[in-house]
């Protein structure tokens, strides 16, 4: 019997190291790079990549399907934003899971119309000596190691941490405390 | 095994709230004072076994203990996966609260089956017999469990072999865990407290 006993920890104990992590659900994170394109990373918590998942993208004002694709092995999928309008991207992996997420226009505004952008800083460019495009794409590279620190970031916090996870004990507990006491009340 | 808010359509949410609301109802009825703290535990215990995952192929898998709920639980299985559920839901987002009920009776429902279906092996005198009772609610109960699953989508447009094969595929694994480890948490209790086997009408 202590040999079962044994063998039971063990598992679990297996479980939890062999590449195991704590999971339920997909996030997707979605950002503008330098050059204009939307790049999604879709995971499962716990950092698993969601692979060959499916992505759609909406026009968030009138719900419009602008266009769809899938993740690649690293959960990736990147895009030419279709239409200058807040998008809505929605990705789903098998067996239900589904996750949101949303790009605002002004994230990707000035690809569309650049000469715009050069009019309405002309003081900043002509300051420095370099051109409005060539200032926002050397801010765009410095701030690419953001957006990763960010990805990670958001891939730990979508983990339950060991405090979570004990709370969520706690309150089972308290839920059937609750139970029991009305129970008691009822017979006495 | 948790299916994401938005993806099924409102009337399959509303017979799935429905049905685990009069499992829950049927749980709770039944329940007997000194049975509280099995459920509370067993509750915890699917809680927890749920958030550990391995990933597999295109998703991932974890153990689900639904087997195990049922035969010691019965009809509490409903309000111990319920609770169990409903905190995934709101502390990690796991699932949704719209999809509660349909996510709830999925687990539940096998649960109770199984509780049935094997309790008179498992409360038997025999080791073998209660090692072969727990081997399959074990398998059985994560076995239904993905059927439950693959019909819910089926009914939200997705197709239903296609699910079911995708399902059956991420679920052989856990069955073959669960039914390791199902037997293994029977026998324990079945030395240190055999009265909770005992079947004792829930």
């Amino acid at each position: 019997m202590k040999g079962l006993i044994f063998l039971a920890v063990s598992v679990l104990i297996f479980l939890f190291l062999s590449g195991v992590c704590l999971a339920h659900k997909i996030t997707t994170f979605a950002y503008v790079d330098e050059n204009g394109m939307i790049n999604t990373e879709t995971y499962f918590s716990g950092g698993a990549k969601a692979k060959g998942a499916k992505v759609m993208v909406y026009d968030n004002s009138t719900g419009k399907l602008l266009l769809q694709g899938k993740t690649d092995n690293k959960g990736r999928f990147n895009f030419k934003p279709p239409a200058l309008t807040d998008l809505r991207i929605v990705v789903e992996a098998e067996l239900g899971h589904r996750a949101v997420a949303f790009v605002k226009k002004n994230d990707f505004e000035r690809f569309f119309n650049q000469k715009a952008e050069t009019k309405a800083k002309p003081a900043l460019a002509s300051s420095v000596g370099i051109s409005e495009k060539e200032f926002s794409q050397i801010l765009d590279k410095k701030i690419k190691p953001l957006y990763d620190m960010m990805l990670k970031m958001e891939e730990s916090l979508s983990k339950p941490s060991l405090t979570e996870i004990i709370g969520g004990i706690g309150y089972i507990f308290g839920v059937f405390g609750i139970v029991a006491m009305i129970l008691a009340r009822r017979k006495s | 095994m948790h299916i994401s808010e938005g993806v099924l359509s409102a009337p399959v949410l509303a017979t799935g709230a429905l049905l685990t609301a009069s499992g829950t109802y049927m749980g709770l009825r039944r329940l007997k004072e000194k049975d509280i703290p099995t459920v509370g535990v067993l509750s915890s215990a699917f809680f927890v076994a749920s958030l550990i995952h391995v990933p597999l192929g295109p998703t991932s898998v974890h153990l689900i203990l639904n087997g195990l709920n049922g035969i010691i639980l019965r009809w509490a299985s409903f309000p111990s996966l319920l609770v169990a559920l409903f905190l995934q839901a709101i502390l990690f987002q796991f699932g949704g609260i719209t999809t509660l009920g349909v996510n709830t009776f999925n687990m539940a429902f096998p649960a109770v089956l199984v509780g049935f279906l094997f309790r008179g092996l498992v409360s038997s005198q025999s080791r073998i017999l209660v090692i072969v009772g727990g081997a399959l609610a074990g398998a059985l109960a994560v076995g239904l469990a993905g059927i439950c699953v693959a019909v819910s989508l089926a009914l939200a447009g997705q197709g239903f072999l296609q699910v079911a094969k995708l399902v059956l595929i991420a679920h052989v694994p856990v069955m073959i865990i669960e039914a390791i480890i199902t037997p293994i948490v029977l026998l324990f209790i079945r030395r240190v407290n055999p009265s909770i086997l005992g079947g004792s009408e829930r």
